[in-house]
C-alpha cells in the first residue's frame, strides 16, 4: 500500500493505492494522524487505486472520520471499486459515509 | 368473583311467604264469599216473612173489624124491619149502632122515596159521632139527593150489600170514611130502605202504619180501583191511584203487581226506585177487597249483613297483615342460615377451606347441612394436603425424568453435520421422545472410512424403554468396535439383550455399513421397517430387507446379512413407526403413502428433508398428542467422481499478522484451477483474511507464537475454508454482529470481521476438537 497525501485548495486528498487490510490498516493510521488533527478541513480519500480493503481498513476510515466530524470538517471517499464499494454497502459504511 | 348473595335470601322469604298469604287469602274470601251470600238469602227469607207477618196481623184486625161492622148492620136489619112502622124510632137505632160499636162513626137507614107518606120524597134518619157525642139529623133534602149517591145507588142496583170506594164525607162527619150499605126488602122482596154504616178510614190507617219492620220501610193501602188509601204523602191520598204514580216509577212490572193487588192476590216483588232496591210485599183485604203493601229497602233489610261483612273484612286483613308479618320472620330466621351457607360456599371456593359456618342450634334440615358442610371442609384440607404430597412426589419425578431424558439425549450425536471436513457423506438425524424419555434410538461414527449406523425401536415407551434403548446403544458401539460384519454384530447384541430379558422387551433395529468410498452398503434388519431409498429423481423405493426377528426375543436367532450399491446421490431414509403411525384428531394414521408423497416432493438436502417430514407430520397431526417416539435418520453418499475431482490446498502460517499476505497466494491458486471472478477473489481473501486476524489476534496470549493450519477445498461446486489452531477455545460465531444500521458516530470498530464472514459464506460453524479450534467455512460458487 502507497499513502500519498495531496493539497486540492482547502481540501487535503489522501490517496491510497494498493491493498488496506489488517497489515497495513495501522501504516495508513499512522500517517494520517497528524492530519486529522486540525480543525474544521475537508479530508478526500482518494480510492481510485484501492484494490483491496478489510475490516481492519474500514475501522480506520471510521475513526478517521469521527475524529474530522467531530473537529468540525468535512469527510469524504471517491472512485471506490466495484468490489470495495461492496464492502462498504455491505457493512452499511456507504450509508454513513459522503462517497462520491 | 363475588357472588352477591343478598338478595336470594331475600327473595326466597318474600316469595314463600307471599305465596302462603295468597293461599290463605284466596280461602279467606271464598268463605267470605260463600258466608255472605247464605246469610244474605237467610236474611232476605227472614225479612219477608216478618213482614209478612205483621202485614197478615194488620189485615186480619182490619178484616175483623170490618166483619164485625157486616154483622152489627145485618143484626140491625131484622130490628129495623120489626120497627118499620114507626119512623122516627129510626133515629134510636142508628143511635144503637153507633153505641153499639165503636168502629162505626155514622149510621143510616135511608128510605126510597115517599116511602113513608107524611116524611115525604126525602127520608134518611142519621145518627153520627163527634168527640164522645152522638147526635141525629135527617140526611134527605132538595139539596141532597141521596138516591143517587154510590152508597145507595150500588147496593139497590146489584141488590146485595156494598163496601163503598173511599171518600171524604163533607155533609157528616167531615171525615175520610167508607160506607157499608146494606139494602133492605119488605116481604114481597121488594127494597125499602138501604141501612148504612159509616167506618173512619184514620183507624185503618192507624192500623196499617203500625207495620214498621225497618226505620225507613213505609206501607200503602189501595182501594179496588187502585186508589191509595194509605200513604205516606198525605195529599194523595184519594187523589192519585197506584197506577199512576206507578207509571212514574217506569217498570212494567210495578203495574203488573197493581193488578195482582187488585185481584186478591198476596206476594213478594223486588224493586229498584232512585238507585235503591226495595222489596215490596203485600197481602189483600178480602172483605173490602182493597190490598195493603209494605216496602223495604235493601241497604235498610241487609244493614246487618252487610256490617258484618265489613267486620268480617277488617277482621280478615288485620289476621292477614299478623300472618304476613309472621311468616316472612318465620323463614326469614329459619333460611337465615342458607346466606351464611353461601358465604362460607364462596369462601371455601376462593380456598379458605376453614371457612366459619354459621351456628345451628335445632336438629333439622339445616344442622344437617351444617354437619355436610363441615365434614367437606375437614375432607377438603385432608386432601389438599394428601394432593401437595403427590405434586411434590410427581414434581420429584418429573425432575429426575428430566434429568433421564438429558443423558438418554446425551447418548446419541446431536452436532450436524456430524462430518463437516469430509464431502462424501452428508447425514442428518432427529429423535423427538413421546415421553419425558422414550425406547427409539439411532447412532453413527466412522471407522476406517467406513459410516455404521443404526437406528432402532424399543418395545413401548418410558423408564423401561430408555433402559433397553441405552443398553442397546452402548452395546453397539462395543460390539461394532471388534465386529465388522453387520449380522454377527446384529446376532451379539440380540444375544446379550435376550440373555437377561425378564421383562420380555424387544427392540426393532436396523444396522447399516456404508462403504464411503465405493458405496457399496452392508446392512442387517432385525425386524425394524424397511428403510426408504430416495432417488433423484423422487423415486421412492424400500430398501430390501429381511424382516428377521427383534433383538431380545430368541437369543441365538440366525440373522441374515444383506448387501446393495448405494447409487449416488440417492438418500437412505431411516425411520421409526412413530412416523408412520402419527395420529391426527380423528386417530387417523399418517400412513407410509403420505410419507412417501413428502420424500418424493421434498428437498435433496438431508436436514431440510427431514425437516420436512417432520413438520409434514406435525401437521398432520394437528395438536394431537404424540403417541410414540419419533426418530428419523437420513444419509447421503456422495458420489466417487465428485471427490476424484476435489482440489485442496493446504497452508501453514504462524500467529504474525503479516503472514495475511500469503492468503492471496493460496485464494489464487484455487481460482486459476476453479476460474473465480474478480469478485470472488475478493471476497475469498476478505473472508480469509478475518478469519485469520482473528485467530492471531485472540488465540495465543501476546507474545507467544502458535500455529495456524489452513485447509481451503473446491469441488467445482462450493467452496470450503477450514481454519484451525491450537490456541484458547475462543468460538467467534458467539461474537455479536456489528449493528451496521446505528449512525456512524456510535459505530463501534468491533464485529465487523465475522459479520463480513458470515455475509459473504452460505454457512460458518465452530468446533473444538482435539484441543483445537476448527472453524469451517463454505459457499457454493
Amino acid at each position: 500500500m502507497v499513502v500519498n497525501i495531496l493539497n486540492e485548495g482547502d481540501a487535503k486528498v489522501i490517496v491510497i493505492d494498493g491493498r488496506l487490510d489488517t497489515v497495513t490498516a495501522p501504516e495508513l493510521e499512522r500517517s494520517i494522524a497528524p492530519l486529522l488533527a486540525e480543525k474544521s478541513q475537508t479530508v478526500v480519500f482518494e480510492c481510485k487505486g484501492l484494490e483491496y480493503v478489510s475490516s481492519s481498513g474500514l475501522r480506520v476510515v471510521l475513526s478517521s472520520y469521527k475524529s474530522v466530524v467531530s473537529n468540525g470538517g468535512k469527510f469524504m471517499l471517491r472512485n471506490l471499486s466495484k468490489d470495495v464499494r461492496s464492502v462498504f454497502d455491505l457493512t452499511g459504511f456507504s450509508r454513513i459515509l459522503t462517497i462520491e | 368473583m363475588n357472588i352477591r348473595f343478598g338478595r336470594y335470601i331475600h327473595s326466597f322469604s318474600t316469595k314463600l311467604s307471599f305465596y302462603i298469604l295468597l293461599v290463605v287469602a284466596l280461602i279467606f274470601v271464598a268463605g267470605f264469599v260463600w258466608n255472605y251470600r247464605s246469610s244474605r238469602d237467610f236474611v232476605s227469607n227472614e225479612a219477608v216473612e216478618r213482614v209478612q207477618a205483621s202485614l197478615d196481623g194488620a189485615v186480619m184486625k182490619i178484616d175483623n173489624v170490618l166483619n164485625s161492622v157486616e154483622t152489627a148492620v145485618k143484626n140491625m136489619s131484622w130490628v129495623v124491619a120489626d120497627n118499620i112502622d114507626d119512623p122516627e124510632s129510626m133515629y134510636r137505632l142508628t143511635r144503637m149502632m153507633l153505641v153499639d160499636n165503636s168502629f162505626i162513626i155514622g149510621s143510616a137507614v135511608a128510605f126510597e122515596p115517599n116511602y113513608f107518606e107524611e116524611k115525604g120524597h126525602y127520608f134518611s134518619p142519621y145518627s153520627y159521632r163527634v168527640g164522645d157525642s152522638i147526635y141525629n139529623k135527617q140526611l134527605g133534602r132538595e139539596e141532597y139527593d141521596y138516591h143517587y149517591d154510590d152508597w145507595y145507588l150500588i147496593p139497590k142496583i146489584l141488590g146485595k150489600p156494598y163496601w163503598s170506594e173511599p171518600y171524604f164525607d163533607e155533609g157528616g162527619a167531615d171525615m175520610m170514611m167508607t160506607t157499608y150499605s146494606f139494602p133492605l126488602y119488605d116481604d114481597e122482596g121488594k127494597l125499602f130502605a138501604i141501612f148504612t154504616a159509616d167506618v173512619s178510614l184514620d183507624w185503618f190507617a192507624d192500623q196499617v202504619n203500625c207495620i214498621s219492620p225497618y226505620e225507613n220501610s213505609y206501607n200503602i193501602m189501595i182501594s179496588r180501583g187502585g186508589t191509595f188509601i194509605v200513604h205516606s204523602d198525605k195529599s194523595v191520598v184519594l187523589n192519585e191511584t197506584f197506577f199512576i204514580s206507578s207509571s212514574a216509577i217506569g217498570d212494567s212490572r210495578f203495574k203488573e203487581v197493581g193488578h195482582k193487588m187488585q185481584a186478591g192476590e198476596r206476594g213478594v216483588a223486588t224493586f229498584e226506585r232512585d238507585g235503591q232496591e226495595f222489596y215490596f210485599v203485600y197481602a189483600p183485604i178480602k172483605t173490602t177487597g182493597w190490598s195493603v203493601a209494605v216496602s223495604c229497602l235493601y241497604s235498610e233489610v241487609f244493614a246487618g249483613v252487610d256490617s258484618m261483612r265489613n267486620n268480617m273484612f277488617w277482621i280478615a286483613a288485620f289476621v292477614l297483615v299478623i300472618m304476613a308479618v309472621l311468616c316472612y320472620v318465620t323463614i326469614f330466621r329459619l333460611t337465615a342460615p342458607l346466606a351464611q351457607f353461601a358465604q362460607s360456599a364462596n369462601d371455601i371456593a376462593h380456598g379458605n377451606f376453614s371457612a366459619r359456618l354459621p351456628r345451628v342450634k335445632s336438629r333439622n334440615e339445616m344442622r344437617m347441612l351444617r354437619d355436610s358442610f363441615d365434614y367437606m371442609q375437614r375432607s377438603l384440607i385432608k386432601y389438599t394436603e394428601e394432593l401437595k404430597t403427590t405434586v411434590a412426589n410427581n414434581e420429584r419425578i418429573e425432575s429426575e425424568l428430566r434429568i433421564a431424558r438429558e443423558i438418554q439425549l446425551g447418548m446419541i450425536p446431536k452436532i450436524f453435520p456430524p462430518f463437516p471436513e469430509r464431502k462424501d457423506i452428508d447425514l442428518y438425524a432427529m429423535l423427538v421422545p413421546a415421553k419425558e424419555v422414550g425406547g427409539d434410538l439411532y447412532d453413527f461414527f466412522i471407522e476406517d472410512e467406513k459410516l455404521y449406523f443404526i437406528i432402532g425401536d424399543v418395545s413401548g415407551k418410558g423408564v423401561p424403554a430408555s433402559l433397553v434403548m441405552a443398553v442397546t446403544c452402548r452395546l453397539f458401539r462395543t460390539v461394532a468396535s471388534h465386529v465388522s460384519d453387520p449380522a454377527e454384530i446384529v446376532a451379539s447384541l440380540n444375544n446379550a439383550l435376550a440373555e437377561s430379558n425378564e421383562s420380555n422387551m424387544f427392540c426393532t433395529f436396523f444396522l447399516g455399513i456404508l462403504d464411503l468410498q465405493s458405496g457399496k452398503l452392508l446392512y442387517c434388519n432385525a425386524g425394524h421397517n424397511a428403510p426408504l431409498l430416495v432417488a433423484p429423481g423422487g423415486i421412492v423405493t424400500p430398501l430390501d430387507v429381511k424382516p428377521n426377528l427383534p433383538l431380545g426375543v430368541i437369543g441365538g436367532f440366525p440373522y441374515v446379512p444383506q448387501e446393495t450399491m448405494l447409487e449416488k446421490g440417492t438418500l437412505l431414509f431411516l425411520y421409526t413407526d412413530g412416523v408412520t403411525e402419527a395420529e391426527n384428531p380423528a386417530k387417523e394414521l399418517y400412513s407410509d403413502a403420505r410419507l412417501k408423497e413428502v420424500l418424493a416432493a421434498a428437498n435433496s438436502d438431508v436436514r431440510s428433508l427431514v425437516n420436512d417430514v417432520k413438520s409434514s407430520v406435525d401437521t398432520y397431526a394437528a395438536g394431537t398428542e404424540q403417541s410414540d417416539d419419533i426418530t428419523i435418520l437420513c444419509l447421503r453418499c456422495n458420489a466417487e467422481e465428485d471427490c476424484m475431482c476435489e482440489v485442496e490446498k493446504e497452508l501453514h502460517l504462524v500467529n504474525e499478522l503479516s503472514e495475511i499476505a500469503k492468503l492471496p497466494l493460496l485464494v489464487g491458486e484455487l481460482a486459476s484451477e476453479f476460474n473465480f471472478s474478480e469478485e470472488q477473489v475478493f471476497n475469498f481473501n476478505l473472508v480469509l483474511e478475518e478469519a485469520v486476524t482473528n485467530v492471531v489476534m485472540y488465540a495465543y496470549p501476546e507474545g507467544k507464537s502458535g500455529s495456524i493450519d489452513l485447509v481451503a477445498k473446491c469441488d467445482g461446486k462450493s467452496v470450503m475454508f477450514v481454519v484451525s489452531d491450537s490456541g484458547k477455545p475462543f468460538d467467534p460465531t458467539l461474537v455479536p454482529d456489528a449493528d451496521v444500521t446505528l449512525p456512524a458516530e456510535e459505530r463501534r470498530v468491533g464485529g465487523l470481521g465475522i459479520f463480513l464472514i458470515r455475509q459473504i459464506m452460505d454457512s460458518v460453524e465452530y468446533r473444538r476438537n482435539g484441543g483445537m479450534n476448527v472453524l469451517v467455512m463454505s459457499k457454493k460458487i
